[in-house]
């Protein structure tokens, strides 16, 4: 009785437990399953790459491994494989394991092919292998890199191109060529002096003298890889310059008059208001660092061909337009460039002007048509209602001489618009271009990069257009680059851009019709008959 | 006696049994006196029918355990661990708790591993790290089997903490009945019985896990300095 009321105890106790436990369990592919088995069987290294993958989250050093052989599955270690890898992230959330088997390897017709077990779990099988077969797991296309100082194998990983993530190693030696043609076969690569395979790997010196053929194959721990030799050809030896050029700015000499054309009744008023003005804009001038030549201070004429006092309109008649060109065309014997001749203009009324007045204006800004004239720039400090017909070139509105407004619109017009400047004739501008640093004999030249687009190449007495197919280097004197850009002339101080050329070249000294590499990586036939595309920089 | 004094006199009776009862509750909070049970002993003293055997008050003890994580989750989980904690008095103590799981798949999971590669969506249970209460909710002598004498507390436990499973941290809280059975020489046999619930994060989100951590445990309290 007591053993069969245990055994409801028990019983009940167990039930108990049952109930109280749920997990919720779904199942899923086990970390450690090995997933995505590859099997790729290379012709040329005769030998069978096998990839699989586990999750990431995995403890690879929990597995061990059976693959199937001589039919049956049988235990291998990942570290006696031909080519070794520790077990690296792959197809972002797996760890990628490889193996590799001499000879063709073939799954069993029905079963497991690799199965992995887990320390604490026990066997877990793998899923259907997807066999592959290809003729050979790489490729090679040797190109000469940095004025051949260097190499590039242009390694073609084949197993990379089918999706098969595997790592391994290559080696590199340089062959002899067979004495005879230029295109005669490659020696057999030595058993020693192999090394280490990189993505630039250095030659020696003077190997252009007689090309070799480069052999490359993936180091294997167990024998000699088979490799695959290709010629390597010299690459063009080229030198870069790169020219930022200032178009040179033209700045006019600054020569200013003052015409006073006020209505006054206060004479020593009318001198007040005169000389404010002045000063403002000449002080300007000084404290902006600008040069300015002052030609003085002008007034009206009356009927009799008087100067009048500037301070009573009735009186004038006209202005001394005449006498001031003179002074300036005096003055502007004394300068380099084109002087700037400012007429500021000081009416504080908005009567309309005598139409002498008028006509002496139309005058001034004719003259600055006139050969050895100088450029005529009317600046009225009024209102130009005054001033019908007339163009101005610049009005600052008349303001009170004890008007906060004053000063700074006379001082503004100074800093902005002087010193007038100019760029010279660039209808036809000529830039020249000198011997990239390095070069000794240049041969042909590849404009890389042009702002702005130039319109001829002149290479001596040859001109060609700039997208001409190949540019030769002219002998005993240098190219010059021709460029039809606008001219500026007398433009405003803080408008005025000059603008700048930028050129970047290349020039090939020899070997120019060989293959390069460019910057991009990319791989070109030649580089002369590769017309878009530099060494220096993508195209 | 007279009629009027009646209603009072029950209202004394009342009264004095309502106390003698109340004292009876804090029966486990001190050690009686000198033992029996007297009608001379006053009303606020707790009767004791004997001295307490197996005290706890102030008291460190260490426990070695066994114990078998049941889940229904295709693992067999047993495992081993330690115990230790504090007494702050007969009814409340605290203790930290580590228990190494040696968790293998059970037989079914195997056979669905083996025939599919498919596993559990939990990971296998290594170590669960805990932090805990424990109270007693009474002190009881009883006789088993006409022979064995055995005094033990009644309680209930609480404990929070963290469970281990491969690469995941899965916190993790418990909470049931156990036993402390008092023994000689201050040595302690502990039976828990602990509802458990674990939040992993799977690959379809956190999503708890409900099982039963029954624990058998063995050890010392050493006594307090200068007593016995």
């Amino acid at each position: 009785m007591a053993l069969y009321r245990l055994h409801i105890l028990l019983l009940t106790l167990g039930a108990a437990l049952g109930a109280g436990s749920c997990s919720f369990v779904d199942f899923e592919t086990s970390p450690y399953a090995p997933r995505a088995l590859q099997a790729v069987y290379s012709e040329h290294d005769d030998l069978t790459y096998l990839v699989w993958r586990i999750a990431d989250v995995a403890d690879p050093e929990l597995l061990t491994y059976e693959l199937w052989e001589d039919g049956e599955l049988q235990p291998i270690d990942l570290s006696d494989a031909p080519m070794p890898s520790e077990p690296f992230a792959c197809d972002r959330l797996y760890l990628c394991l490889q193996y590799q088997v001499s000879g063709f390897w073939s799954p069993p017709g029905n079963g497991t092919a690799l199965r992995a077990t887990h320390k604490r779990f026990g066997p877990i099988p793998s899923a259907p292998v997807r066999p592959q077969q290809i003729t050979a797991s790489f490729e090679i296309a040797p190109v000469a890199t940095a004025n051949n100082r260097f190499a590039d194998a242009g390694l073609f990983d084949v197993l990379s191109a089918i999706n098969l993530p595997h790592r391994r190693t290559f080696e590199w030696v340089l062959v002899d060529t067979q004495p005879g043609e230029d295109d005669a076969p490659c020696a057999s690569p030595p058993a020693e002096g192999w090394q280490r395979l990189s993505d630039r790997v250095e030659l020696p010196q003077s190997w252009t003298d007689n090309p070799p053929c480069m052999a490359v194959r993936p180091r294997r721990s167990d024998q000699p890889a088979r490799h695959i030799v290709a010629r390597l050809e010299p690459g063009p030896v080229l030198h870069v310059a790169e020219l930022d050029h200032s178009i040179e700015a033209i700045r006019h000499p600054t020569h200013i008059a003052f015409l006073v054309d006020l209505q006054v009744t206060n004479a020593g008023r009318c001198q007040q208001i005169v000389d404010a003005v002045r000063q403002t804009i000449l002080s300007e001038f000084a404290e902006e660092q600008k040069p300015v030549r002052e030609l003085g201070v002008y007034y009206p004429r009356d009927r009799q061909g008087q100067p009048t006092s500037g301070c009573d309109q009735a009186t004038s008649i006209d202005y001394p337009i005449n006498d001031i060109l003179a002074e300036g065309r005096n003055a502007m014997a004394d300068e380099v460039e084109r002087s700037a001749l400012t007429l500021v203009v000081i009416n504080n009324l908005q009567l309309t002007a005598t139409p002498e007045k008028l006509a002496q204006l139309q005058a001034f800004n004719a003259a600055t048509e006139l050969p050895d004239a100088p450029y005529s720039f009317a600046w009225l400090v009024g209102s130009e209602a005054s001033y019908p017909g007339i163009t101005w070139s610049w009005n600052t509105p008349w303001q009170a001489l004890e008007s906060r407004d004053f000063e700074p619109p006379l001082r503004a017009a100074v800093r902005y618009i002087f010193p007038l400047t100019s760029t010279p004739p660039l209808e036809n501008y000529e830039l020249e271009l000198p011997v990239p640093p390095g070069s000794r004999t240049p041969q042909y030249l590849k404009l890389c990069q042009l702002l702005p687009l130039p319109t001829t190449y002149i290479a001596g007495r040859r001109e060609y257009p700039v997208n001409a197919h190949q540019l030769e280097w002219p002998t005993g004197e240098l190219p010059r680059l021709r460029y039809a850009l606008t001219t500026t002339e007398f433009a405003y101080y803080n408008d005025f851009y000059g603008g700048s050329i930028e050129v970047v070249y290349e020039v090939c000294d020899a070997f120019c019709d060989n293959a390069f590499q460019g910057r991009n990586g990319l791989t070109y036939g030649s580089w002369l008959n590769a017309p878009n595309a530099c060494q220096w920089g993508a195209p | 006696m007279n009629a009027s004094l009646r209603p009072a006199l029950l209202l004394v009776i009342a009264t004095a049994a309502l106390l003698a009862s109340a004292s009876t509750t804090h029966a486990q909070d001190a050690p009686a006196g000198n033992g029996s049970t007297s009608s001379a002993q006053p009303l606020s003293a707790r009767p004791t029918v004997e001295d307490r055997l197996g005290d706890k008050d102030a008291r460190f003890f260490a426990h070695a355990t066994g114990t078998w994580l049941i889940r229904n989750d295709f693992y067999d989980s047993p495992g081993y661990g330690l115990d230790a904690g504090y007494y702050f008095n007969e009814r409340w103590g605290a203790e930290l708790r580590v228990l190494r799981l040696h968790s293998t798949l059970s037989r079914a999971g195997k056979t669905v591993l083996q025939q599919s590669g498919l596993a559990p969506d939990l990971r296998a249970p290594d170590v669960w790290l805990s932090a805990g209460v424990r109270t007693s909710v009474g002190y009881a002598k009883i006789l088993l089997w006409d022979r064995f004498v055995t005094r033990f507390d009644p309680q209930l436990v609480a404990h929070a903490g963290v469970l281990f499973a491969e690469e995941r941290i899965a916190p993790s809280v418990g909470l049931g009945p156990g036993v402390l059975v008092h023994l000689k020489w201050d040595l302690q046999v502990k039976f828990d019985l602990l509802l458990t619930a674990n939040f992993e994060r799977r690959q379809r989100g956190i999503t708890p896990a409900f099982g039963v951590l029954p624990t058998l445990s063995f050890g010392w309290s050493p006594p307090r300095g200068g007593q016995r």
